[in-house]
């Protein structure tokens, strides 16, 4: 099936939005939901953060700390997370 | 001679008698019958020699049969015994490669025994590791409080202060 030109670039382009877009969103989970000066942390260690769009989600099961999920990338500072490395130290170790 | 009461004519005539049956007798039955006695006297010899042989011909054939009888018997006992000895060989030939196998089976026997005993370890291993994590996170999630928790989401961003980034795909 040809693709007229003009409308290949539209969709690039909208592709591309949605991709920037996608990329400037942020979700912060945490275990309970966060204060302030708690949020204040988070931007104080990733500064790039402030011009994004943020969301914030509860998750008990993190117990504490949080989880940052930026784009593609993901920040694990919970303690469920810190669980789940030591389970694979141990089971490397054992 | 007349006063002895012989009759010379008589006499004459009797011995003349005498040799003219002694002639004839001689003649026409003695010699035929002396023949005659001979050839029976040779058929005799004859069938006596006939039997002779024959009965030399059944002693030979008797031997005979006697050697081949124990011709047969000798290699009947030899092919017994060869076929015994070939058949022990065989016998001990399969004893061997049946001790073999069972020494092969009982060797892939005992590895894979290790094998599987190692195998269960590590299962367990693993096991008890994720049951450990569970427990912990189980009574983290029991005893921690809110404000223990956030003390420690606090004390968790205020020690991290160079961060990497881990790229994950979200997909």
């Amino acid at each position: 099936m040809k693709i007229d030109a003009e409308t290949k670039l539209e969709i690039k382009k909208f592709l591309q939005e949605k991709i920037e877009e996608e990329k400037r969103k942020v979700i912060v989970r945490s275990a309970y939901p966060l204060t302030k000066e708690e949020m204040e942390l988070i931007f104080t260690l990733l500064p790039f953060l402030t011009k994004n769009d943020l969301a914030t989600v509860v998750d008990r099961t993190l117990i504490a700390g949080v989880i940052i999920h930026y784009g593609s990338k993901v920040l694990d500072l919970s303690v469920k997370g810190r669980l789940v490395n030591l389970k694979g130290d141990l089971y490397e170790a054992y | 001679m007349e006063q002895l009461g012989l009759d010379p004519n008589l006499l004459i005539a009797q011995i003349v008698n005498f040799l003219l049956f002694f002639y004839l007798y001689r003649k026409f039955i003695a010699k035929p019958l002396l023949e005659a006695v001979d050839k029976e006297r040779r058929e005799e010899e004859k069938r006596q020699k006939f039997l002779e042989r024959a009965e030399k011909e059944e002693e030979e054939i008797a031997k005979k049969r006697a050697d081949a009888e124990n011709q047969i018997k000798k290699e009947a006992t030899d092919f017994l015994d060869k076929t015994r000895q070939e058949a022990e060989l065989v016998r001990q030939e399969i004893l061997t490669e049946a001790r073999q196998e069972a020494d092969e089976v009982k060797k892939k026997g005992r590895t894979l025994l290790v094998q599987e005993k190692e195998e269960l370890y590590a299962q367990l291993k693993q096991k008890l590791i994720t049951l450990s994590i569970s427990i912990v996170e189980m009574g983290l999630k029991a005893y921690l409080t809110e404000d223990a928790r956030k003390k420690i989401t606090r004390n968790i961003l205020r020690s991290s202060p160079h961060l990497k980034v881990e790229s994950k795909n979200e997909n």
